[in-house]
């Protein structure tokens, strides 16, 4: 008699564990695993491992040729220790117009800039409000109500061949703030005029943008930017 | 008494399965928020769409096919080295055939007028150059956005277009495949008849 009831115990057990560990099961199918953190550097090593792959360009799809822009977003302390770190696609905003004026021989293309909505100081009344980090090339045409830092870096990557464009530079936020919105801009000029003479006169285009969610800035922390554009 | 240490063991396992299940949760609330940001991957793309119309000499259509192409390795490298502004100046080039030339029939070379006499297309091309293509960015309209590439090729020999390419010759000679596809049906041409080709490059 108690081994019936053992056997009647071990038998509930059995199912209730099962009944347990289901939802937990079904819980894992549903949800992507989170992606792992990301290497410093890769951004860079995607563009590289993208151009090792030519053979993927051979065969045309119904949906044609993509253009892909990552960015990678680090935030330090004044310390240089990093606070977060953030990657995420971006969306091409005006960047079909550049683009197509540049090839259709109508535009010249100017220097680049990253502006990064808002956790610098504008350029408002008094001077204090808050304004985008405005980071860009050394003759870029200046941004309203944003701060300028200069030092944008546009270099060409990618193995075998150079076939995508980092952008890379930092901005500083004095009094802290949120970062909601980022953009690349393309200054470009008519095209009449050489790339090399195309500066602060160039008319600026949002190439590329993306809302995210807030990113909260404290004062003194950097605000390090890396964006590959690459197209494929 | 045996019974009662097994019932304390299934609920100590049950609630150790919760506990686990709880901090799962947390974990992927938590990854889900540092993520939020991302979006969809792969959500910018270029349109390349083709459309070639075969006219018999008398303008009457003979045959009309649409189709998309993708952007070449090399195409890649030109417009990240046009955007780093590295660009020299450059003309377009449609390639079709083999249909045109004199006696070996070559591939139909359409250009720009500006690459009419220009020495590397002379000796690129050589007698399929063909300087009938013309390059806009329409800022109204259906191709509003786009970059268009249009021209007419004459027939001098009859054939099949199998492949198409767009490339751009830079003045310093470096000819680049910007687009291309593979037909997977090729389209008959006689000779005297005329092919219309119009590309427009969409960027989205």
């Amino acid at each position: 008699m108690e081994s019936v009831n053992l056997q009647k115990q071990t038998l509930a057990a059995g199912l209730i564990l099962l009944l347990l560990a289901l939802p937990a099961s079904a819980q894992e199918a549903n949800v992507a695993p989170p992606d792992k953190p990301k290497q410093a550097d890769a951004v860079e090593k995607k563009a590289q491992s993208q151009s090792n792959h030519p053979s993927a360009e051979a065969h045309a799809t119904q949906d044609g040729i993509k253009v892909h822009g990552q960015w990678m977003i680090v935030i330090r302390n004044p310390d240089g220790s990093i606070a977060s770190r953030q990657e995420f696609e971006n969306s091409l905003q005006m960047g079909d117009q550049v683009l197509a004026g540049v090839l259709g021989h109508t535009m010249t293309v100017g220097p680049w800039s990253i502006l990064i909505r808002d956790p610098c100081v504008g350029h408002g009344a008094g001077g204090g409000q808050q304004g985008g980090c405005h980071i860009h090339e050394a003759n870029a045409p200046g941004f309203p109500a944003s701060e300028s830092f200069a030092g944008l870096t546009v270099k060409l990557s990618g193995t075998p061949t150079l076939n995508a464009l980092i952008l890379s530079g930092s901005a500083k936020s004095t009094y802290g703030g949120t970062i909601f919105r980022v953009e690349t801009i393309q200054s470009t000029c008519p095209a009449t005029t050489l790339p090399a003479d195309c500066g602060t006169t160039a008319h600026n285009f949002i190439f590329t943008q993306q809302d995210i969610s807030p990113i909260t800035i404290q004062p003194g922390q950097s605000i390090d930017v890396t964006v590959q554009l690459s197209f494929s | 008494m045996k019974g009662h240490k097994l019932w304390t063991a299934i609920l100590l396992l049950g609630l150790l399965l919760l506990a686990q299940m709880s901090t799962a949760q947390e974990k992927i609330a938590s990854a889900e928020k540092a993520e939020a940001p991302t979006a969809p991957r792969e959500a910018i793309k270029v349109h390349g769409h083709w459309i070639i119309v075969i006219r018999n000499p008398d303008g009457s259509v003979a045959s009309r096919r649409e189709f998309e192409n993708s952007l070449d390795v090399t195409g890649q490298t030109f417009l990240s080295w046009l955007l780093a502004g590295q660009s020299g100046t450059f003309g377009w080039v449609v390639q079709i055939g083999p249909l045109c030339g004199k006696g070996k029939s070559e591939t139909c070379s359409l250009t720009e007028a500006t690459l009419a006499n220009d020495p590397n297309a002379v000796t690129l091309f050589k007698s399929g150059l063909m300087p009938v293509l013309f390059a806009s960015a329409p800022t109204t309209g259906p191709n509003a956005g786009a970059i268009v590439l249009s021209g007419s090729a004459v027939a001098a020999n009859s054939g099949a277009i199998e492949k198409v390419s767009t490339k751009v010759l830079v003045n310093n000679g470096q000819l680049y495949g910007f687009t291309s596809t593979s037909l997977s049906q090729s389209i008959s041409v006689k000779a005297g008849q005329t092919a219309d080709v119009t590309v427009a490059i969409r960027f989205s």
